[in-house]
């Protein structure tokens, strides 16, 4: 029996140090993040069987268990994996923020602005060379700072990627320790007891995983947790598996499970967060970078291949892209236009192509048509050799070559011809008769022409086999023919075209040139009259025509005489203006109170003036100008980055023609190539504000301010969402804190309440004792 | 003589009154010892109350005994000092016979509640010494010292 007390002592005393060994480690670990709060249960003892009696045998510590809440616990998990993808995101995006959102020296906008405060210097002299290289290297910084810009979002999206191939390593740790702690409490638990610690230690690690990704862990019955990932299992009762960070087959980044090829759909954590930013927020800075530099090289070189350095015309010009050999057959001059291989896109329009007499200035005004979907670049090598003066050739590399001969030039600006009638077709001094009207002309097998001059009468007979199509025979067809006849040269004639309308003249001019056109079933088509005698003049008219063409579409203009009369001098003698759909723009006053060689205003910046002489309406005096408001509306010459201001397409690639870094006189301030002319330039400088197709109608400007207010407007809205889901974290925080955390005070206080319990406990039983000694001895 | 069994009687009750205190004091350190074990420190609380107030009734009931031996010393003309219950049963003589059975029973009763109450003191000190070692040690670690000496709040978490 004294046994009994004496055991039921020793293991009540045992409960209280086990309790005040929970106490104690439930204080130690006040501070260890993830403790759950422990107490311990106690129970009583199984009663033991002395003789007869059942006697009871004190108490004892049954488990030590956990104070925590599960749901709340997963709650917090889940929440967890949000606020860290967010945190993720929010951190890339700040450097993006970073790098774009530069406002000092070498920032982008900065940068265009010196760029266009450069050509409003040199628009006032275009011919500084100071102020060209001024330019050409504004032009060359520019391009830097796209190239900057692009390789730090590239370098971003190289970090980002290294930050999550970081991420999955810590993950296939976090799943390996999960694994290991799963194998460790069953073990534990199998004997009974609950593994208490080991459980808080696997809540801190599945913690740690949410950080990283969104996971989910279900607990089985043995106390091993199973860790989801997408649908798949990380971790099992007793394995794990690893993740790894792949390409996929249209090459994007995707997570998945070590040799299966499913993505694993990760949209929560650190991973989840970076992995939305490199797949979605970083191609869109990257692709408004790429498309604000594609459309800055694109509009700047529209401008800067039409116009003309201040070294006048070309005689050699490379083009900066190359053709592609785009279906593989090993040749590239087989590709059509619209499909070759060129940067930018190549579309149905006309090219202009001036080929300039350098010793006498005259200009022979070619208009290219492409047909970008049919012609191939062989057509366009042929087409460019067949203007005269001037050589085409595709290199190796597929690089377009142009060139001129000796004593000629070449451009694609829009300057008009100063001296349209070098033919003499609009009171020159040879006799000379146009068509009435624009060929082609209605001509019929065996329609004859009868024509006298010095050497006497001929007749040219027209055959139908001489043209294309006799029944619209076009006035270079009918001049060749014309040509053909000896009689023509025995007789000092030429037939020539102008415009679209056949000319005949005598090869000398002066009064006592003349020819007749006697007859023939060819002159109702061409709109002559039997019997008329073409007489030439002693005095020439001259034709200047100047200024520079402000209208919006391409155009021609169509001179011609309202009467027969001297410049100057007949009374009512007008010019009529008709533009290329024969509506008559202009009506320009040439007769009396005229001064001959004084400057008219045509229509749209064009200016005319007329030297003295005789005009004939009888004989159809006519000049014709092409004026030009765009001279590629095909986007052939930037496409071929032939005297490109800026190469390349994207932000990586811009930068500054070779050629101009080397030699900047060749930078194209002008349209016109005469001395002074800015105007190149000042088209240009309209990019400035101008709004422009490609970037949706914004400015240059507006769209980089927009790229770069976009960034911080998705920060914002991260920041506003990260602020409200961490608050919430916060919130579940705290209440796991109140169900498992440890209330140090409580705890102190419970032991010191206990102390003092016991202790008058203690002096009250001894009393009791102290009373019965004393009744003892009485007894 | 009359005065004799008079007071034999009222000696008589008190004893019996004894036994059913000590009785209760034997139940009370019992649960005692059962909240010590089951440290509650709200249960020790309650029983040791519980404790206190019955040991209370223990001196009207010391009052009540002092003034029967001070009666009976009179009648016998001795110090009521030297008076025990085995002396006063053996001067009663056939009257103090069930005093001496009484007394034989309070003696076997009191012995119970000496050894347990000796015992449960033990215990209950025991526990105290642990706590208060344990609240020692860690008022150490944090340096507050002795909140019971001082009187000072603790903010353990600060």
């Amino acid at each position: 029996m004294s046994n009994l007390g004496l055991n039921i002592g020793l293991q009540g005393l045992l409960s209280s140090q086990s309790s005040l060994d929970t106490i104690g480690h439930n204080i130690t670990n006040a501070n260890t993040p993830g403790y759950s709060r422990q107490s311990l249960e106690i129970g009583t003892n199984t009663a033991v069987q002395v003789r007869n009696l059942l006697m009871g045998n004190g108490v004892q510590a049954t488990i030590v268990r956990r104070t925590v809440d599960q749901l709340l616990n997963a709650r917090l998990i889940g929440q967890q994996s949000g606020v860290s993808r967010l945190d993720a995101r929010l951190s890339v995006l700040g450097e993006a923020e970073g790098l774009l959102g530069n406002t000092s020296e070498s920032g982008l906008g900065k940068a265009m602005q010196s760029f266009f405060t450069a050509l409003s210097n040199l628009s006032a002299t275009p011919e500084d060379p100071v102020l060209q290289s001024g330019a050409v290297q504004n032009a060359s910084q520019l391009a830097s700072v796209f190239n900057q810009l692009a390789t730090n979002v590239n370098v971003l999206k190289d970090d980002t990627i290294a930050r999550m191939q970081a991420h999955v390593d810590a993950v296939n740790e976090l799943a390996e320790q999960i694994s290991g702690l799963n194998k460790q409490i069953s073990a534990t638990e199998a004997s009974g007891v609950t593994a208490n610690d080991l459980r808080d230690r696997r809540e801190n690690v599945l913690r740690e995983l949410a950080k990283l990704i969104d996971v989910k862990g279900i607990e089985d019955a043995r106390g091993a947790v199973r860790v989801l990932v997408g649908g798949s299992m990380l971790v099992s009762p007793t394995t794990f598996n690893q993740m790894e960070l792949a390409t996929s087959g249209d090459g994007s980044l995707e997570i998945r499970m070590q040799g299966q090829t499913d993505s694993l759909g990760i949209t929560g954590g650190a991973i989840g967060g970076l992995l939305q930013v490199y797949q979605n927020s970083l191609p869109t800075i990257s692709n408004e970078l790429d498309e604000l530099a594609k459309n800055w090289i694109l509009e700047l070189n529209r401008v800067h291949t039409t116009g003309v350095g201040g070294s006048g015309p070309f005689t050699s010009l490379v083009a900066a892209n190359t053709f592609s050999d785009v279906d593989g057959d090993g040749v590239v001059t087989d590709e059509l236009l619209s499909n070759s291989g060129l940067p930018f896109d190549v579309v149905d329009g006309e090219v202009v192509v001036n080929v300039t007499d350098l010793a006498t200035g005259a200009i022979d005004k070619h208009v290219l048509a492409i047909d970008a979907s049919r012609a191939t670049v062989s057509d366009l090598v042929n087409e460019l050799n067949s203007l005269g003066h001037v050589t085409a050739t595709v290199d190796g590399q597929g690089r377009l070559h142009v060139f001129s001969e000796p004593g000629y030039g070449f451009d694609f600006s829009a300057r008009l011809d100063t001296n349209p009638d070098a033919v003499g077709s609009f009171g020159g001094g040879q006799a000379t008769i146009t068509s009435a009207t624009d060929g082609p002309y209605a001509l019929a097998d065996g329609d004859t022409l009868q024509l006298t001059g010095p050497a006497g009468t001929f007749t040219v007979t027209f055959s139908a086999s001489q043209f294309a199509q006799i029944g619209a025979a076009t006035a270079d067809e009918l001049a060749a023919v014309i040509n053909a006849d000896p009689n023509m040269q025995t007789n000092g004639l030429v037939a020539t075209v102008v415009g679209e309308r056949l000319v005949l003249q005598t090869a000398g001019s002066g009064a006592s040139e003349s020819f007749s056109v006697d007859a023939g079933s060819a002159l109702g088509a061409l709109g002559w009259s039997a019997a008329t005698t073409v007489v030439g003049h002693d005095s020439a008219v001259s034709v200047t025509i100047g200024g520079s063409y402000t209208g919006s579409a391409n155009d021609q203009y169509t001179f011609v005489p309202n009467m027969d009369g001297v410049v100057g001098t007949t009374a009512g003698l007008k010019v009529f203006v008709y533009d290329q759909s024969g509506q008559q723009v202009a009506a320009l006053d040439v007769g009396a109170g005229y001064n001959p060689g004084d400057e008219l205003d045509v229509l749209n910046g064009v200016t005319l003036k007329l030297g003295f002489g005789t005009l004939s309406a009888s004989d159809f005096d006519v000049f014709q100008v092409d004026v030009t408001a765009d001279s590629d509306t095909s986007d052939l010459l930037p496409a071929l980055g032939l005297n490109a201001l800026f190469t390349g397409d994207d932000a990586l690639s811009i930068g500054v023609r070779n050629d101009l870094l080397a030699t900047p006189s060749l930078f194209a301030s002008s349209q016109s190539g005469a001395p002074g002319d800015g105007s190149n330039l000042l088209e240009m400088l309209e990019f400035d504000a101008a709004d422009v197709a490609g970037l949706g109608g914004s400015s240059f400007g507006a769209t980089w301010a927009d790229l770069v207010s976009s960034v911080g407007l998705d920060i914002d809205s991260s920041r506003s969402a990260y602020d409200a889901e961490e608050f919430l974290m916060q919130s579940l925080d705290a209440r796991r804190d109140q169900v498992s955390g440890v209330n140090v005070d409580e705890e102190l206080v419970n032991m010191m309440t206990a102390e003092q319990a016991y202790n008058a406990a203690a002096q009250f039983i001894r009393v009791s004792a102290e009373l019965g000694d004393e009744l003892m001895r009485l007894l | 003589m009359k005065e004799l069994q008079t007071l034999v009687r009222h000696l008589e009750a008190h004893l019996q009154d004894e036994l059913a205190a000590q009785e209760r004091t034997l139940g009370l350190l019992e649960a005692e010892e059962h909240a010590l074990r089951g440290r509650d420190p709200h249960l020790v609380f309650e029983r040791t109350t519980a404790l206190e107030r019955e040991l209370a009734t223990g001196v009207g009931r010391a009052r009540r005994r002092e003034e029967l031996l001070a009666r009976l010393g009179a009648l016998w003309r001795v110090p009521p000092a030297t008076l025990t219950l085995s002396s006063i049963a053996e001067r009663a003589g056939v009257e103090g016979e069930r005093i001496r059975r009484l007394r034989g029973e309070l003696r076997e009763r009191v012995a119970k509640v000496v050894k347990l109450a000796r015992r449960v003191a033990t215990l209950a000190r025991t526990h105290q010494r642990f706590f208060s070692d344990v609240l020692q040690s860690l008022f150490a670690t944090i340096g507050a010292g002795d909140v019971r000496q001082n009187g000072s709040l603790l903010d353990a978490e600060a």
